[in-house]
């Protein structure tokens, strides 16, 4: 009798009542309250704590790339004159609001307002652009400085900080909601909540072996990015945390027969998510951490919350320095004692991407461990070939285990 | 010298040509600094008693800029890394970015970990260019470039010091607006040569070129053209497309351009604060499509220019992988067929696809109408 090489969480039933629940409010939400469209590096506690409903173009972009309609998305906004070298998470989008009947659930319910941050990437101020003159909206723009140090400085948090009060005024004069410091301290609660149970989680996968993958906190990421600031993330969580903390304890891996460690770099290839990960399944290797889910573990200071918010969305990794970002994945490889790294070269995300070749050397210098560049795409299946990536990360596995 | 307006022109155009591993033989009692992007605040290293250059790119030869970038970067931070890595700067004392797209802000951490025994600035210039608190961030951030020069020089640099360097790039920027009205008198490579001599040249060496050109293009007859048309697009790199415009009978009537309008944009104060000035000029040119004002909309904007300018046609200089001119073309795009005004995009990767260029930009001349003179 074979056994499976890999082990499903069945907390994900929580997870997918939680996200269908997530989707279906949001198709009558914006009847009640104000709907806006958010990126995900958003200070959503604000949002949460005026009462304004909010979406999220891009995990509705990964979404689609899952469900593998998104290169017929990006084909839509290509015939409007949307270049195909262009972010497909904005592609698809663009191709959903134009073709909403090609578009899972019709596209994202109708925004009153729009939220971008650039502090993930610059392509969101130029999608938000675009999103603004379509629907004739407003769209305030957080404008955080890239992080070119070792940490923020001052001029750069306080920046950040007077927006954040400055975003606060333009939602109300818009909303004509006003913000509650209770409701937000409540919302930064239960966004610090979610991240605490989220690195805890995460830390969970230093045990060997890893009761986790990362492809399952790709999936298990959804609520920590849209649903954050709600009592909803911490909810999930738990029951994630406690199915993890069981595996550990029956000493049971995600990948049953556990035999390689390796680091993940760069947002997932979402339409081939398990098919390029069971290459590496099926050689025993687990992915035990990633900088991708890693983003999301940055608390707010509870203190003073929007100082707080401040240095929290100045901070999330992709908005640092790449010497700091090689720090960061050092330490992962430390910690969680990571033989191998793979960096996923996204088409797609230029800010995540460009550097990598940089920190794939500081990495094998400095870690001395072995890594593997595979040339993909979050969503658009025509800007890579599976066969290739399979015989890559043969070659990959074949020089590991040896 | 000889004065001449074709020897000012042939100056201007060497000048332009000059690549970078020969700048400092050409002027060796100049101390260069490489400057990347329009945003730079460039009175302040002149006024620290170096000459700002901005470096363009060329075609690529040893492809050094692959140990670091994708191939999905664009030409452009391909070529300034592939310059850096081949020793086309050696002569430079330093280089400084002003951030600007995500391409240029990865370039900028990989050249400062590639060239980490090299000067090397990044300034912060925001993505919002409006807002209550902008300018107090944008001056505080060219208060930290002031103070890093500072450190690099090894000399203070004052007020007064500042206040000269604003004065000498705001006579240069009256004189490239004076050029601008002039476009009819030259050719567009020689006008373009002008523009891209003005941002490689010491500016005490231009100035007096332009001062006595500009008599002598005034003096001259007007140009007859076939068509005029607005060039969009990021960086110029060379002459290529201005020399086909010619041998096309297309005038180049305005343009839209990092290395061109957008640099020659704008006076910043004497009277105030010196940073607080600088500070006001960049928040307040015409944007990089890299940027953000609630207020600005290119597409009318280009629209307007068009119309200004009498132009018939736009054309698009796009370089591939730059994505805040592509998102800007989708949109724009749409304003254009709307007014009814054609257009056409010539993409530039590898470097100057002239004879594929040439083909494309003849079919739209003759589709604009009119007979070459």
């Amino acid at each position: 009798m074979t056994t499976r090489p890999y082990r499903r969480l069945q907390s994900t039933a929580a997870l997918n009542r939680l996200m269908t629940a997530y989707y279906l409010r949001s198709r009558w939400i914006g009847r009640v309250r104000p709907m806006a469209w958010v990126t995900s590096g958003a200070p959503i506690e604000i949002l949460e704590a005026m009462g304004i409903a909010s979406v999220y173009p891009e995990n509705y972009g990964a979404l689609c790339g899952a469900q593998r309609v998104a290169t017929d998305l990006c084909q839509v906004a290509e015939a409007e004159g949307f270049s195909q070298d262009l972010c497909s998470y904005a592609r698809t989008s663009v191709g959903a609001v134009f073709a909403p009947d090609k578009a899972p659930m019709a596209g994202l319910p109708r925004p009153d307002l729009l939220i971008a941050s650039n502090n993930i990437c610059g392509t969101v101020v130029k999608w938000y652009q675009f999103l603004a003159r379509h629907f004739g909206i407003p769209l305030f723009l957080l404008d955080v400085p890239y992080v070119h140090d070792d940490a923020p400085p001052e001029r750069v948090l306080a920046y950040v900080e007077a927006q954040l009060r400055e975003m606060i005024a333009w939602l109300e004069a818009h909303t004509h909601r006003r913000l509650n410091p209770h409701r937000l301290s409540q919302a930064v609660a239960y966004s610090n909540e979610a991240v605490r149970l989220w690195k805890e989680i995460r830390e969970l996968c230093k045990a060997r072996p890893s009761p986790l993958n990362a492809p399952d906190l790709f999936i298990a990421m959804a609520p920590i990015v849209v649903l954050r600031g709600t009592r909803w993330a911490p909810w999930y969580y738990r029951r994630l945390k406690r199915e993890a903390q069981g595996r550990v304890a029956r000493g049971e891996g995600a990948v049953v027969n556990e035999r390689v460690r390796l680091l993940w770099d760069n947002i997932a290839i979402w339409p081939r998510l398990f098919a390029v990960f069971s290459q590496f399944i099926k050689r025993g290797a687990c992915f035990v951490a990633d900088t991708y889910t890693n983003a999301w573990a940055v608390s707010v200071g509870a203190d003073d919350p929007i100082r707080g918010l401040a240095l929290a969305y100045t901070t999330v990794y992709i908005n640092q320095q790449i010497p700091n970002r090689a720090r960061a994945m050092l330490d992962m490889v430390r910690e969680y004692d990571i033989q191998g790294a793979v960096f996923h070269s996204n088409r797609s995300c230029k800010p995540y991407s460009f550097g990598q070749y940089d920190l794939r050397r500081i990495l094998e210098r400095e870690a001395g461990i072995p890594t593997l560049i595979l040339e993909a795409d979050m969503c658009d299946t025509r800007a890579f070939a599976e066969g290739p990536l399979a015989t890559r990360i043969q070659a990959f596995m074949e020089s590991l285990t040896q | 010298m000889p004065d001449d307006k074709d020897a000012l022109l042939a100056r201007l155009r060497n000048a332009a040509e000059l690549p970078p591993q020969r700048w400092a033989s050409e002027y060796p009692a100049r101390r260069p600094v490489a400057v990347f992007c329009s945003y730079v605040p460039e009175e302040l290293i002149h006024a620290a008693g170096f000459t700002p250059v901005r470096i363009r790119k060329r075609p690529s030869r040893s492809g050094a800029w692959s140990e670091h970038l994708q191939s999905y970067a664009c030409p452009l931070a391909r070529s300034l890394l592939e310059q850096g890595a081949d020793g086309d700067l050696r002569a430079f004392a330093g280089a400084v970015f002003a951030h600007s797209c995500d391409t240029m802000q990865a370039l900028a951490d990989i050249w400062r970990m590639r060239f980490a025994d090299q000067f090397a600035w990044v300034v912060n210039v925001p993505t919002r260019l409006d807002g209550p608190h902008v300018a107090d961030y944008l001056q505080r951030e060219l208060a930290e470039f002031h103070a890093a020069l500072e450190r690099f020089a090894g000399n203070p640099i004052g007020d007064a010091d500042l206040r000269a360097s604003i004065g000498l790039y705001n006579r240069l920027r009256t004189l490239l607006a004076r050029l601008d009205g002039l476009r009819d008198r030259m050719s567009n490579a020689e006008f373009y040569s002008a523009i891209l001599a003005a941002q490689t040249m010491p500016k005490e060496d231009f100035i007096p070129i332009a001062e006595a050109l500009i008599p002598k293009l005034e003096a001259a007859p007007p140009r007859v053209s076939r068509a005029r048309v607005v060039v969009v697009g990021a960086i110029l790199d060379d002459l290529t497309l201005p020399a086909l415009a010619d041998d096309l009978g297309l005038q180049i009537a305005r343009d839209d351009l990092c290395t061109s309008a957008r640099y020659l944009e704008g006076e910043a104060t004497t009277d105030g604060p010196p940073l607080a000035a600088l500070a006001a000029r960049l928040l307040g040119r015409a944007p990089c499509p890299a940027k953000h004002r609630e207020d600005w909309r290119r597409g009318p904007a280009l629209m307007s220019l068009a119309r200004t300018r009498q132009a018939q046609g736009m054309v698009f200089y796009l370089q591939k992988f730059c994505d805040p001119h592509a998102f800007d073309y989708a949109d724009i795009r749409r304003d254009l067929e709307q007014a009814d005004i054609p257009h056409i995009v010539l993409e530039d990767d590898a470097g100057p696809a002239t004879a594929q260029w040439r083909t494309r930009l003849q079919a739209f001349a003759e589709m604009l109408g009119g007979t070459i003179p």
